[in-house]
């Protein structure tokens, strides 16, 4: 299981990370790229918050449903490939 | 007459101090709080007391992070009032503890972050945390998922009288037995530009001081805080072997019907009010020795105040209003203020009323002025609480 710490896309991954651990108080410990976000996100007014929060950060719309459906490393990916336009 | 309540414990955050000790040293030398400040600037009023920089461990805990200042500082005193009291709410049953909140309104600066988001962003950018941390019951559902508080709980808004009208309902789910301990919260966080805004128009904010019954007073300057009580009935607390440091002895409570923001001319209301409260408690005006006054700073309620308390306390007792020192707290303003009444008795002082150079000319009442507590033991004293809307709530405590 990779660490943060070692991720070769950190750009994104940093700022959700952080995100997650300042604004919605998740433990750093818990942040490995293959755990869910809903795992992390423990109710419905987290992940809509964290939809509010990526817009506000990246500038790029995710869905509460894509938020329930993806691991951390996927969630991360994606927010990548919508701000390059892909 | 009622069953005496214990008080076993207070809390205060305040412009003060974030904490009871300094919040009470405040006080006690007579320290103006208000200030220039710049989120208020664009307006024509920009004073305000605002809280210091507030830690405490409880708002270290999970969920913290989305709260509204006004439940932040309600946690924090009631954390404080809990320690005083030596309560555990780990080791206590939840279901027979009560939690009573006052607040003229909630959490206002969330409202105006989801309203400034909602025009400027669209619908989809309100936080899902804006209601949560908006609502005026909130502060009570934090303070009982916190502290596993499972008894009755209520919130009680009557504008400024708020925080006595709190002690006057948790007194009566005492004395009626829907519980053994009542935590009594209330607390205000309306520094906000439109809040402000609402209070210049009305017309009762000060552009320079704090003043209360002075010649030159001209409005209050708002303020931000939570006061915090832990009530028990007598008898438990004797169980629990804590010794109280006041008991509540009376409450009494009327309304105007008059003016939605003026007191009544000749302070009716406010007299029936502090009648009921003696009456309630089974004493006389002549055993009361020292009056926590209401003491806004505006012309019209210092004046009528002044005017009540002459007539119904002849004999003159000592009579103080902290909202010289710490501005007026609004909803909070009763439950911070019987605090320190509490700390009164308990200390053996009357505080000074801080910005009182030159007494009204019209007022004929024993205010005490300076900069240092007057030496004074009060057996009997009564804090006085009055809102907008006609709101009036007293407050009769005994030293114990």
């Amino acid at each position: 299981m990779d660490n943060l710490n070692c991720s070769t896309w950190s750009s994104s991954l940093d700022l959700i990370s952080r995100l997650l651990v300042e604004k919605f108080e998740v433990d750093l410990s818990r942040l490995q790229i293959d755990t869910p976000i809903a795992d992390l996100l423990v109710d419905s007014l987290m992940i809509v918050e964290m939809a509010i929060a990526v817009q506000d950060t990246f500038g790029v719309k995710v869905t509460e449903d894509e938020l329930r459906k993806l691991d951390l490393g996927e969630f991360a990916v994606c927010i990548d490939e919508r701000r390059s336009g892909r | 007459m009622t069953e005496p309540v214990a008080v076993t414990g207070v809390g205060l955050v305040t412009p003060g101090g974030s904490d009871r000790d300094s919040t009470w040293s405040s006080v006690q030398t007579a320290c103006a709080t208000s200030a220039y400040d710049p989120v208020l600037r664009d307006l024509s009023v920009s004073l305000s007391c605002r809280v210091p920089m507030l830690e405490h461990s409880i708002l270290t805990q999970h969920g913290s992070a989305n709260l509204d200042p006004a439940a932040r500082f309600g946690l924090v005193a009631i954390a404080q009032a809990l320690e005083q009291a030596h309560l555990d709410p780990k080791a206590w049953d939840g279901s027979r503890v009560a939690v009573v909140t006052g607040a003229s309104s909630g959490g206002m600066l969330s409202q105006e972050k989801a309203a400034i988001r909602l025009i400027s962003k669209g619908p989809n950018s309100v936080s899902p945390y804006f209601l949560p941390a908006y609502l005026i019951n909130m502060i009570a559902a934090n303070i009982a998922l916190r502290f596993g508080v499972t008894g009755p709980s209520q919130s009680v808004s009557t504008a400024c009288a708020s925080g006595a009208s709190a002690i006057g309902m948790a007194r009566t789910l005492l004395v009626t037995g829907q519980c053994d301990i009542a935590l009594v919260c209330a607390s205000e966080a309306p520094i906000t530009k439109l809040v402000v805004t609402g209070f210049t128009q009305v017309g009762v904010l000060s552009r320079r001081a704090s003043r209360p019954f002075d010649a030159t007073r001209d409005g209050f300057v708002i303020s931000e805080g939570a006061g915090a009580l832990v009530l028990e009935r007598d008898g438990h607390a004797a169980a629990r072997r804590v010794k109280p440091l006041a008991h509540i002895i009376g409450y009494g409570a009327s309304t105007d019907a008059h003016h939605l923001v003026q007191p009544h001319p000749t302070g009716l209301g406010i007299e029936r009010a502090i009648w009921a409260a003696l009456s309630d408690a089974g004493v006389t005006p002549d055993d009361v020795d020292h009056v926590n006054a209401h003491g806004t700073s505006t012309k019209v309620n210092d004046r009528i105040e002044a005017a009540v308390l002459q007539r119904v306390f002849p004999h003159r007792p000592p009579v103080t209003s902290a909202k010289g020192a710490l501005g007026h707290t609004l909803g909070a303003a009763g439950a911070i203020e019987a605090a320190l009444t509490v700390l009164a008795m308990v200390e053996g002082k009357v505080p000074p009323t801080a910005g009182l150079n030159n007494v009204d000319a019209g007022i004929d009442i024993d205010i005490v002025t300076g900069v240092v507590a007057r030496q004074h033991s009060s057996s009997i004293a009564i804090s006085n609480s009055f809102g907008f809307g006609g709101h009036n709530a007293v407050v009769v405590f005994a030293h114990s």
